[in-house]
Order: C-alpha cells, then sequence, then structure tokens
C-alpha cells in the first residue's frame, strides 16, 4: 500500500493559495485534468501520486 | 457555467462565510426568487460538477469546499467566525478563499495533541510540521469523505 505524500506547511499553503484562489468568482468552473495536473506541477508536485494520467 | 447554477453557488458561499452554515434548498429558492425544483436540480448539477458534495441520498451540503458543512476535526477561526475545514489542506484553503488572517486549530495526527497555526498578513506565522495525503489524486474522489 502507498504511503501516500507528505508536504510542509508551506507547501500546502501555496497549494491552498493556488487552488482556491477563484473559488468565489462568478466565473469559477472546475479546473480540468490537464489545469489540475499542471497547477500541482507549478508547486512541484509532479510524479505518480499527483497523476491523473 | 449557467446563470441558476452560478447564482447558487454563489449564495452557498455567501451563506457558508456570513453564518459557518450551508443553506438548505428551500432557503436558497427563497432567496433567489426561483421554484424549489428549480434549486433542488442545481444542487444535485453542482454536485454531479464537482462544485459541492451533498450528504449521500439527501440534498444537504456537506462540503462546499474548502469548507465542511459538518463537524471536523479542522476548525478555522477568522474575522472572529468558527467554520469547519474538510482537511488540512482545506484548513489552509479558508483564509485563501477569504483573503484574510486566520488561525487554524487541529489535532496532531501522530500524538494527538492540539495544533494551532496562524495565517497573518497571507503568510504562516509558524510553519512547522507537515500534512500527510493518504490517497494519490486519481483516487480522491472515489471516497472523497474519507480523502
Amino acid at each position: 500500500m502507498s504511503r501516500g505524500a507528505l508536504l510542509t506547511l508551506e507547501q500546502t499553503w501555496e497549494l491552498a493559495k493556488l487552488w482556491y484562489a477563484d473559488r468565489l468568482s462568478p466565473e469559477w468552473r472546475r479546473r480540468t485534468v490537464p489545469e489540475t495536473v499542471a497547477a500541482f506541477a507549478s508547486l512541484g508536485l509532479t510524479g505518480e501520486f499527483w497523476s491523473l494520467a | 457555467m449557467d446563470s441558476l447554477l452560478t447564482d447558487v453557488r454563489l449564495y452557498i458561499y455567501g451563506q457558508m462565510i456570513a453564518t459557518s452554515a450551508a443553506p438548505g434548498v428551500p432557503e436558497t429558492a427563497a432567496a433567489l426568487g426561483r421554484a424549489v425544483e428549480d434549486v433542488e436540480r442545481a444542487y444535485r448539477t453542482l454536485a454531479e460538477q464537482k462544485a459541492l458534495v451533498l450528504r449521500p441520498g439527501t440534498t444537504t451540503v456537506w462540503m462546499v469546499m474548502p469548507f465542511s458543512n459538518m463537524q471536523t476535526a479542522f476548525n478555522v477561526i477568522c474575522e472572529g467566525r468558527a467554520y469547519y475545514a474538510n482537511c488540512a489542506w482545506d484548513a489552509f484553503g479558508i483564509p485563501a478563499v477569504l483573503e484574510r488572517d486566520a488561525n487554524i486549530f487541529t489535532t496532531c495526527a501522530d500524538c494527538g495533541g492540539v495544533l494551532q497555526r496562524k495565517v497573518a498578513c497571507g503568510r504562516l506565522t509558524d510553519s512547522r510540521g507537515v500534512v500527510h495525503f493518504a490517497l494519490p489524486v486519481r483516487r480522491w474522489w472515489e471516497d472523497v469523505g474519507f480523502t
């Protein structure tokens, strides 16, 4: 079984800001799969755990 | 996202932020001046789109991310109001959404001790600690409550 992933609190805060920045916008829409993968990658979150392929 | 879906989604968020509780279908329908059936359909559509999560078999909001409409182990105090977050990530998501300072309280998954972290002026004041993500991303929506 996978041991999962560990993020520092700084990484988690950066992820939260990126993920929720536009949530209250009327134009908000759910990210597509490529957009989600790119968002994670922009914070260095890559590899099998963060993949949606 | 069509106009009704947007109006319903933003009304739910607005009420969650103002009251710490998500409104039910009748309240939202009355506030928006729309038929209950139309708003109920909007709740279900928003859930299908993963814009929110409903309690199983109901139209009661469970999660309107990052907020939880049920008590959780992640308590966030912001502008004098207490909110529940769905997980550690979402606990930081609340000050991110509100763009406000916040105090986050939870318990350590290792020792059970109380943990408090603060976001002030857009920064963490104490970044000690880690967050464990148990499931890989592709499995997050298999059982989002567990995730």
